[in-house]
């Protein structure tokens, strides 16, 4: 065993893409290195098509890299079969997808899918998952009246919540958040936002939180990561990389929010 | 023919005309309250407000595509002087998606994942012109690169999945634009767009808009890019609208408590680190009748009027509109 680092997660020297029908294999990650640090809120920015779901695809394990490490908690995970790494990180790592609609079972209430999950760790009594599902809710700013609902019963935004409710339940080591607040207004939003400071301010957990929205990113998080084509062209403390960008496209991405 | 005409031909007034729609579920929640609003050729209009505050609803009752269990329980929608709340779906064939394009909030529904992209996109073309297969194809790689989308001809041999977010959301404005429609409604074109796509979007649809003179329904959360776009605006809450103006009128001289909020929620530099918040926040229940003002549990300048009666819509100059009773105490 190697020796231990604050680390929570590190990702060293990543290859990764898709076997599409048409290309024999795109590279979407080309040799990304990044770490996020125990407790620490990184956030991750990049144009459209970058890389930035796939990115967290791959430490999710929702894919698997061509090459390259994946550390957690510096041990390696990337040679785990996908089925026990999975079981292994759905205890530590939850994912707010970028597409709430596509997240959900269209066939099984909120409330059952907010529950699911604990039930299946067996770590509480169902009278007590219970509570924490219509607390989730009421977090997320959800009347209780929406455990029953189905998804397609609430709108975008309330879904989009729903999901985030579904992720903080499980307090999670690392909560890897693919836009989550893209699709609320910005009062809502404000409620999120403050909601998930709160927590982390409670609970202690790291994150990676994937935005096209600077003004979120700077509110949020403690250090900042630019992908461009595949690879992590910016790194650094959010107020310093605001403050004095390198890359060109973090200079163009900071120039047209105003910082 | 000139734009006179063709206006006079199909409407003299409004492309788009919604008149006291109410929409509710089959449980009595009313989705959609009392919403009226106008669009007049050319006129790029936005409606924005809360989530679950009914926007999309409120699309879904003019396309035609409510939910079962949702129906309209009052009011009119008329397009192109034609009502169209009560057409056979024959009828609406001919309209959506030829002279009413639609961009859905919802992308994974709205796109079939087991046909290429290339081909989805075509669809729209072929039910509704007699365009012939090479004027097709180069129609939907044109519109493709209208949208920005990268290596058009390998990306039009994809599937859904197989693009990223803002890749698939593209797909979708250019299928809702191919046909130049009269009205394009796109309900959060941009979300999860990064500012230099969204600008492009947003240029897009202003240029569609201009060149083509069709109207625009714009849906959006988001103040910021309803001020680059629209000529008038909506706040929408809770299913009323509680503040109608021009965009300069309500962005720099906003009435209700509520979109003076919304104005001020916005994370900014100086607010690093702090609560964004400065009201209660809330959740949102299923909503029962209107009795009072929607928005006095969260608003601190409430007072008793406010929690009794539903406020009137009050001029506060022309064109500029808002359903609070500060304005009446102001005109006393
Ligand atoms: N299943 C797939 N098969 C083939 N190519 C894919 C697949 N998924 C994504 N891609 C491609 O990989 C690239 C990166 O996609 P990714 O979804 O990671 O982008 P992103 O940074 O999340 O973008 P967005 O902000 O638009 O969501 C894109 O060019 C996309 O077209
Ligand atoms: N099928 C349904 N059955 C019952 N209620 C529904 C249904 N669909 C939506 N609703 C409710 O109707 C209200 C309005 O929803 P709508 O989708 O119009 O909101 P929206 O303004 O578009 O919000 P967002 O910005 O989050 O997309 C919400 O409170 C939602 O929970
Ligand atoms: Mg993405
Ligand atoms: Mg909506």
């Amino acid at each position: 065993m190697s020796e231990r680092t604050n680390n929570l997660l590190e990702l060293r020297n990543i290859y990764a893409g898709y076997s599409g029908s048409i290309r024999k294999m795109n590279h979407v990650l080309q040799d990304l290195s990044l770490s996020i640090k125990n407790n620490e809120c990184v956030g991750l920015i990049g144009e459209s098509g970058s890389g930035k779901t796939t990115l967290a695809n791959i430490i999710t394990g929702f894919l698997q890299p061509i090459s390259g490490q994946i550390l957690f908690q510096d041990n390696s995970i990337e040679k785990l079969a996908l089925k026990k790494r999975a079981k292994q990180l759905s205890y530590n790592i939850q994912m707010v997808f970028q597409d709430p609609y596509s997240s959900f079972n269209p066939r099984k209430t909120i409330g059952y899918q907010l529950m699911e999950p604990l039930v299946i760790q067996k770590r509480f009594a169902e009278e007590e998952i219970e509570a924490k599902a219509y607390e989730s809710l009421e977090q997320v700013g959800l009347a209780p009246d929406y455990f029953l609902r189905y998804p397609h019963q609430l709108s975008g935004g309330q879904l989009q919540r729903a999901a985030l409710g579904c992720s903080l339940i499980m307090t999670p080591r690392l909560l890897i958040a693919d836009e989550p607040v893209s699709s609320l207004d910005v009062s809502v939003q404000a409620q999120v936002l403050d909601l998930i400071q709160d927590l982390r301010e409670k609970l202690e957990f790291s994150c990676l939180f994937i935005s096209h929205d600077l003004a979120v990113i700077y509110h949020l998080c403690d250090t900042v990561a630019v992908l461009d084509q595949g690879s992590i062209v910016e790194y650094g403390p959010v107020e310093k990389v605001f403050e004095n960008p390198q890359n060109d496209y973090t200079k163009q991405l900071i120039f047209s929010m105003g910082y | 023919m000139n734009k006179l005409e063709l206006t006079n031909q199909a409407n003299p007034e409004y492309t788009l005309k919604v008149e006291h729609l109410k929409v509710v579920s089959t449980q009595g929640a009313e989705l959609v309250r009392d919403v009226s609003l106008a669009i007049k050729p050319g006129e790029i209009v936005g409606l924005v407000g809360e989530s679950g505050s009914g926007k999309s609803i409120t699309t879904m009752a003019i396309v035609g595509i409510l939910p079962d269990g949702i129906s309209i329980a009052k009011g009119k929608i008329l397009f192109q002087g034609q009502d169209i709340t009560r057409i056979s779906a024959d009828e609406r064939c001919g309209i959506n998606g030829n002279k009413l394009g639609i961009i859905y909030q919802d992308a994974s529904q709205a796109l079939n994942p087991l046909m290429r992209i290339g081909k989805q996109i075509d669809e729209v073309l072929k039910i509704h012109t007699d365009l012939s297969l090479s004027e097709r194809q180069d129609r939907v790689l044109g519109t493709m690169r209208a949208v920005n989308l990268p290596d058009v001809k390998n990306l039009a041999k994809r599937y859904p999945h197989e693009l990223s977010g803002g890749q698939r959301q593209r797909v979708l404005i250019a299928m809702a634009i191919i046909n130049n429609p009269q009205l394009l409604i796109a309900d959060e074109p941009t979300t999860a767009l990064d500012v230099t796509v969204t600008a492009q979007i947003l240029d897009l649809i202003k240029i569609i808009n201009e060149s083509k003179q069709i109207s625009v329904l714009y849906i959006s959360h988001d103040f910021s890019t309803v001020n680059k776009l629209c000529d008038r605006v909506f706040v929408l809450y809770a299913g009323i609208p509680v503040e109608i103006g021009s965009v300069k009128q309500v962005i720099e001289n906003p009435q209700h408590p509520y979109t003076e909020l919304l104005l001020e929620s916005i994370p900014t530099k100086e607010k690093r680190g702090q609560k964004l918040l400065r009201m209660k926040g809330r959740t949102q229940d299923p909503r029962g009748p209107a009795l009072n003002c929607q928005f006095a549990d969260r608003c601190p300048k409430a007072f008793g009027r406010c929690r009794q009666e539903l406020p009137p819509m009050y001029q506060v100059t022309p064109g500029h509109t808002a359903a609070c009773f500060l304005l009446n105490n102001k005109g006393e």
